[in-house]
């Protein structure tokens, strides 16, 4: 069982990571995610949006209203400076992270 | 169709949410149900199913309207790095090391004038003055304070490595204790230069001036006592675990990671 805090950690770097190329909105970035990790990652918005706002307390995204290209008002989360200092060492993190436990699943027993 | 503008604006009805915020909130997230509907149409589910599903996502979170709140409110609460791996925990084994100082020399007060009455010292100056005329009550009290820094350094040091801190963190960290020390020895300083007293946060219980080394002034002696030997007493705790993170730059980004998992540091 992977406990919540894995699972925020987790989240907030494939949050950060579809939000560095360009702005989207909540919907598209559940939907990029979802897509990038094949469905092993999957938001709900009641994971999404608390996760969002939070993000956005802390500073490392920024929210405003803006028009999809059909003409419709929808609210585009993006990339502040914070958030783009976070992603680069989070990222280390999280590989050194993985290749640790790796390193930990194939080694011998004893 | 479907007003999930509406739906999710009676979900948040109870919210702390002022009637703005929850507005613009039920607005984003009627879009986002919109299209989690409009997608699973497009796939070939029919409206009700699709409406049922998106629906059932709406009401996933009873507390919904309380995870958004916290959720909005949660910078004032946020550290950062710095903050949890340095400020925090040094600022805290500061207080403590005060807080010991003050307890164990109140604490050898009330005991010492218990088995030694003097009747014309009432006043708390009073009893730091006459407790402090005993070499060695106060040596006792000295010691007893500092056996306790070996632990403040490892509790820093080992509190910022918890966090994440690096070496430097985890040293400076351990360290802090010593600003504390440093400010009564500048007034311990002064109360000599000045030929007055200063009984507060331990400064009675220093041992007399060449208790430790006759040939060293006052005021050496009062930087050996409360810099020195605190400072090598600090160093103690603080050494050991910091010999322990001498792990590679690989495992400390690795540990970075576990400690914003840790529910003490991941604020």
């Amino acid at each position: 069982m992977i406990s919540s805090n894995v699972k925020r950690g987790s989240a907030e770097l494939a949050i950060l990571s579809v939000l560095a190329h360009r702005p989207l909105h909540g919907y598209e970035i559940a939907q990029r995610i979802e897509r990038q990790t094949q469905g092993a990652l999957r938001f709900t918005l009641a994971s999404l949006y608390p996760l969002l706002y939070r993000m956005e307390s802390r500073g490392w995204l920024r929210a405003s209203w803006g028009e999809t290209p059909g003409g419709r008002a929808r609210r585009y989360y993006r990339l502040t400076a914070a958030g783009q200092k976070k992603l680069a060492p989070l990222r280390k993190q999280w590989k050194e992270l993985f290749r640790a436990l790796g390193r930990l699943a194939e080694a011998p027993d004893g | 169709m479907v007003d999930w503008h509406g739906k999710v604006s009676r979900k948040l009805e109870h919210s702390k949410f002022s009637a703005a915020e929850r507005e613009d909130i039920s607005r984003e997230l009627g879009h986002y149900l919109e299209y989690l509907c409009g997608d699973a149409s497009s796939r070939g589910v029919d409206d009700p199913a699709a409406t049922e599903s998106a629906t059932a996502e709406l009401h996933e979170d009873k507390h919904l309207g309380a995870s958004l709140y916290r959720a909005r409110r949660e910078n004032a609460m946020h550290l950062n790095d710095r903050t949890r791996q340095f400020w925090f925990p040094g600022i805290t084994v500061l207080l403590a090391g005060g807080a010991l100082l003050a307890a164990s020399q109140a604490a050898a007060l009330w005991t010492y004038h218990a088995y030694a009455p003097m009747p014309h010292a009432q006043r708390y100056p009073d009893l730091v003055h006459n407790l402090a005329r005993h070499d060695g009550a106060a040596l006792m009290i000295y010691l007893g304070w500092l056996y306790t820094l070996p632990f403040l350094g490892a509790l820093g040091a080992g509190w910022s490595r918890r966090c994440g801190g690096n070496r430097l963190a985890q040293i400076t960290t351990g360290f802090f204790p010593l600003l504390l020390f440093l400010a009564i020895f500048i007034g311990q300083w002064i109360g000599v230069e000045r030929n007055t007293f200063l009984p507060f946060l331990g400064m009675g219980s220093l041992p007399p001036a060449h208790f430790f080394f006759p040939f060293l002034s006052v005021s050496g002696n009062l930087f050996v006592s409360w810099l020195v030997i605190p400072g090598a007493a600090l160093l103690l705790g603080v050494l050991p675990l910091v010999w322990k993170s001498g792990i590679s730059g690989h495992d400390r980004a690795a540990s970075a990671t576990v400690a914003q998992l840790d529910p003490v540091c991941a604020r």
